[in-house]
């Protein structure tokens, strides 16, 4: 297996998303969003730094929290009988993790581990849901963005249920 | 000889009935062999015409969609007649560019080296044609454009079509399903003939519009000036036929009908009749699509290929290794239709239909092209108008090497496992051609028992090139098992390559799907080569798993590098895996400081190109400078063959690297 695909030396860090400037740095997505609702969000906001390895959501378990991803790289994982733990997608920094922590039936879909030393913006689901219900501007500014993440990944899954890099079956070479 | 040019003005002259084999006679000076429509299996045939007895006396044929039928000419003198009806069966394609020929063999020599020659093509017996039509001799002419007016020459064609004397008779009567008039083509022979026959009762009214058809009248003794009352009833008969034809069976302008419906709901109505049996295409006389078909004995050692005529109504006319582009008998009858009536336009600069009906009649299911036209030109869904001028292709051709069709041995220096299917070539050549060849070119590889696959070149060295197989078939599973030493056959380099001289003094963004990283590595390395002639250089590449990633150490060494941004991704992956997953473009639809000053170079599954340029373009790539590689079909490489087209295309010869801009909606068009 290479190594150098992980921390992607050479990454020009201007063709990248911000890098974390501290504890109290930028948070990816709620800094995009009006005045009000980005304060109010923000006033919800832990952070954490996750050393690789960490498992933070577990597949199956009620979702505690949402996460955005502030530094680092996360992996979503699918155990699967007999062919252990499926990394399907992974996630980089502006990306959020636990959507469905305000989703009915509010249950992991996936695991997350992290893959590198990560930082979290973390959001409690008990708090984010109260305030998706009680405030129509945060749930106006904030929802679009979470639904944009959930549209990626159903357009994502299906790209990769064609399976489009597979060998053929039929071929007249 | 035999290509006629503007008719000369000597007199006619006539040709009394009893002295028609005086003609034949004077045709076959020299042992050239002449033949014209005689009687077979209850069909007018072109065979072997001995004498005037064979020719189809008393008879005509009733052509209608669906049918074709020898009748009796009713009792009277025109009963006499041997030319009173309209097309033959068949064309007179299959003297000039016949079904099967010999194409090249192969074989592997004592010493285990490989050679693959290309037949030369035999020097016909010189041959005379007696009773063509206008349409016949319009037919050859589409087929001279195709087949020997370049880019690349049909050696076989050519070979035919040098000592050929065509005797064409102009038509007394039309059949319903001619319409030749509207395809101004005929039934007023103007081209293409060497002599010129108007059949009257008592003989025929003979022009001789070039010194060969003089050359064969001189030798007739006596022939008298023909009459004026003659020749003015030749011209009314032909005036008869045209005026029984009508000029507008056709709408007008069919190209840009055609390539403004390419969604019309007709297609799909007429695909319900279709059985995609292929005969219309076998009947036409300018289809000019061919295939190799390879025979070998058991021990593989040695083996021939015959190019044979295809059709693009079988199933595996447009297969390559992710499957057929165009599996739906929809698809294949909108591809024959458009191909004929308006996308050869842009390939040749002429219309590939003449007129002739003959798919009409011989269509099982009556399937006639005139309807099909005039349907969609009634409810059209789209404005016909604005489709661009044809102007690709014949105008602006990349140049093909010399011999193009011609073989040059490899031998295998390195071979290099690179996933549990794929497996790098390095081939060393002292052929200047290949050696000279640009990124994103490709070469036909020839081994004996196998068919010829077209394989991107992956590396040019001073020496030779490398070629990165996947195995998918039968041909690409041998060549990946082959060994140091071995030998093969490579033709190329083919097609139009990456602009990548163009993309200095930018941005370079390198998209690689799967295999498709293959071609696009001459790319990185011409890249490389003068880094600092190029901006920012990202190279962002998916494969299936990360035991599927191509060239690892390569990408590794040039990730570690910090004048290249290097991300890769997979699609699924266990745990050991720490790299990213996830498809190709969520490693770049964030990434800023991509756009307006960007070249791209994109390859992989059509589909993940597609969406690969979609985000390109949202992050400001022009589409002009967004440029992919198609897969299509290929056994030619040089547009003869036909099977790569891709609407006005011939991927082959205009591609395979096209811009986004240039391929437009035809990216994404279903079953093109």
């Amino acid at each position: 297996m290479s190594s150098a695909h992980q921390a992607d030396p050479g990454a020009a860090p201007s063709a990248e998303a911000p890098d974390p400037s501290g504890p109290s740095g930028p948070v990816p997505i709620i800094d995009g969003l009006p005045p009000g609702p980005r304060e109010r969000l923000l006033g919800l906001v832990t952070r954490r730094e996750l050393d690789p390895g960490a498992t933070f959501m577990h597949e199956g378990d009620v979702t505690k929290s949402m996460s955005i991803i502030v530094r680092g790289r996360v992996a979503l994982r699918l155990r699967v009988p007999e062919r252990g733990a499926v990394t399907i997608l992974t996630l980089d920094p502006g990306d959020i993790v636990g959507w469905s922590a305000i989703v009915p039936p509010y249950r992991a879909t996936t695991s997350a581990t992290t893959l590198e030393p990560t930082e979290l913006a973390t959001l409690p689901a008990d708090d984010l849901r109260a305030i998706l219900a009680s405030d129509n501007e945060v749930a106006g500014a904030f929802l679009p963005r979470v639904m944009e993440t959930i549209a990626a990944r159903v357009e994502a899954t299906r790209d990769q249920l064609l399976d489009l890099f597979r060998g053929a079956e039929v071929d007249p070479w | 000889m035999g290509s006629g040019g503007a008719l000369a003005t000597t007199p006619p002259r006539f040709l009394p009935r009893e002295r028609f084999d005086e003609l034949l006679a004077s045709l076959g000076t020299g042992g050239r062999r002449v033949v014209g429509p005689t009687i077979s299996d209850g069909a007018i045939v072109f065979a072997d015409l001995a004498s005037a007895a064979a020719l189809p006396a008393g008879l005509t044929l009733e052509t209608s969609p669906g049918r074709a039928r020898l009748e009796r000419l009713p009792d009277g003198p025109g009963r006499v007649r041997t030319f009173q009806y309209t097309v033959s069966g068949e064309g007179i394609k299959r003297f000039t560019f016949p079904s099967r020929v010999d194409a090249l063999s192969m074989e592997t020599a004592d010493d285990g080296s490989v050679r693959v020659r290309v037949e030369a093509p035999a020097e016909p017996v010189p041959l005379a044609i007696v009773g063509a039509r206008a349409c016949d001799l319009a037919a050859l002419a589409v087929h001279n454009r195709v087949l020997l007016d370049g880019p690349a020459v049909d050696p076989d064609y050519a070979a035919r079509r040098r000592d050929l004397i065509t005797v064409a008779v102009e038509c007394a009567l039309a059949s319903s399903t001619c319409f030749c008039a509207s395809m101004g083509t005929g039934p007023e022979v103007t081209t293409g003939a060497d002599l010129v026959l108007n059949e009257l009762d008592d003989g025929f009214v003979v022009r001789a519009p070039t010194p060969a058809g003089e050359r064969v009248l001189a030798a007739i003794d006596g022939l008298a000036p023909a009459a004026a009352d003659r020749t003015v009833v030749a011209a009314a008969q032909t005036a008869a036929a045209r005026a029984a034809m009508g000029t507008s069976a056709v709408p007008a302008k069919p190209r840009d009908l055609l390539l403004a419906n390419l969604d019309h709901p007709r297609w799909d109505a007429v695909a319900e009749r279709c059985i995609a049996c292929a005969n219309c295409t076998l009947a036409c006389p300018t289809c000019f699509c061919t295939g190799l078909e390879v025979q070998s004995g058991f021990d593989a050692a040695a083996s021939s290929a015959t190019r044979a005529w295809d059709s693009c109504f079988t199933e595996g006319f447009a297969q390559i290794a992710g499957g057929s582009f165009r599996p739906r008998h929809r698809d294949r009858y909108r591809q024959w239709l458009t191909h004929k009536f308006a996308t050869w336009w842009d390939q040749f600069g002429t219309s590939g239909c003449i007129g002739c009906g003959r798919c009409i009649a011989w269509c099982p299911v009556g399937i006639d092209v005139r309807e099909e036209l005039a349907a969609i030109a009634a409810a059209p869904t789209a404005t016909p108008s604005p489709i661009a001028a044809a102007t690709t292709g014949i105008v602006a051709l990349p140049a093909l090497a010399p011999d193009p069709l011609q073989f040059t041995p490899a031998r295998v220096v390195a071979v290099t496992p690179e996933t549990a299917d794929t497996t790098t070539l390095r081939l060393a050549t002292g052929d200047p051609r290949i050696l000279a060849g640009t990124p994103g070119q490709f070469v036909m590889v020839g081994v004996p028992a196998f068919a010829i696959p077209p394989i991107s070149i992956s590396r040019f060295h001073p020496d030779g090139i490398e070629l990165t197989i996947r195995a998918a078939g039968a041909a690409t599973s041998f060549l990946t098992r082959l060994r140091t030493g071995a030998t093969l056959g490579l033709r190329g380099p083919l097609g139009r390559g990456w602009p990548v001289a163009d993309a200095q003094g930018r941005d370079v963004v390198i998209v690689g799907g799967g295999i498709g990283l293959a071609p696009l590595r001459p790319v990185i390395d011409a890249v490389l080569r003068e880094r600092d002639r190029f901006e920012d250089v990202r190279i962002y590449l998916g494969a299936r798993t990360p035991r599927d990633r191509l060239f690892v150490d390569e990408i590794d060494a040039l990730a570690s590098r910090d004048d290249v941004l290097v991300r890769v991704t997979v699609d699924r992956a266990g745990p050991e895996w720490l790299g990213r997953v996830g498809i190709v473009t969520q490693l770049f639809k964030t990434v800023r400081g991509t756009g307006a000053d960007a070249t791209a170079f994109i390859c992989g599954p059509e589909r993940m190109m597609s969406a690969t340029a979609d985000v390109l373009g949202d992050l400001g790539v022009p589409r002009e400078r967004t440029w992919l590689t198609l897969e299509r079909h290929m056994e030619c490489g040089v547009g003869l063959c036909g099977h790569c087209q891709l609407g006005t295309r011939f991927v082959c010869r205009d591609g395979p690297v096209f811009s986004i801009a240039e391929l437009g909606e035809d990216l994404r068009r279903e079953g093109l």
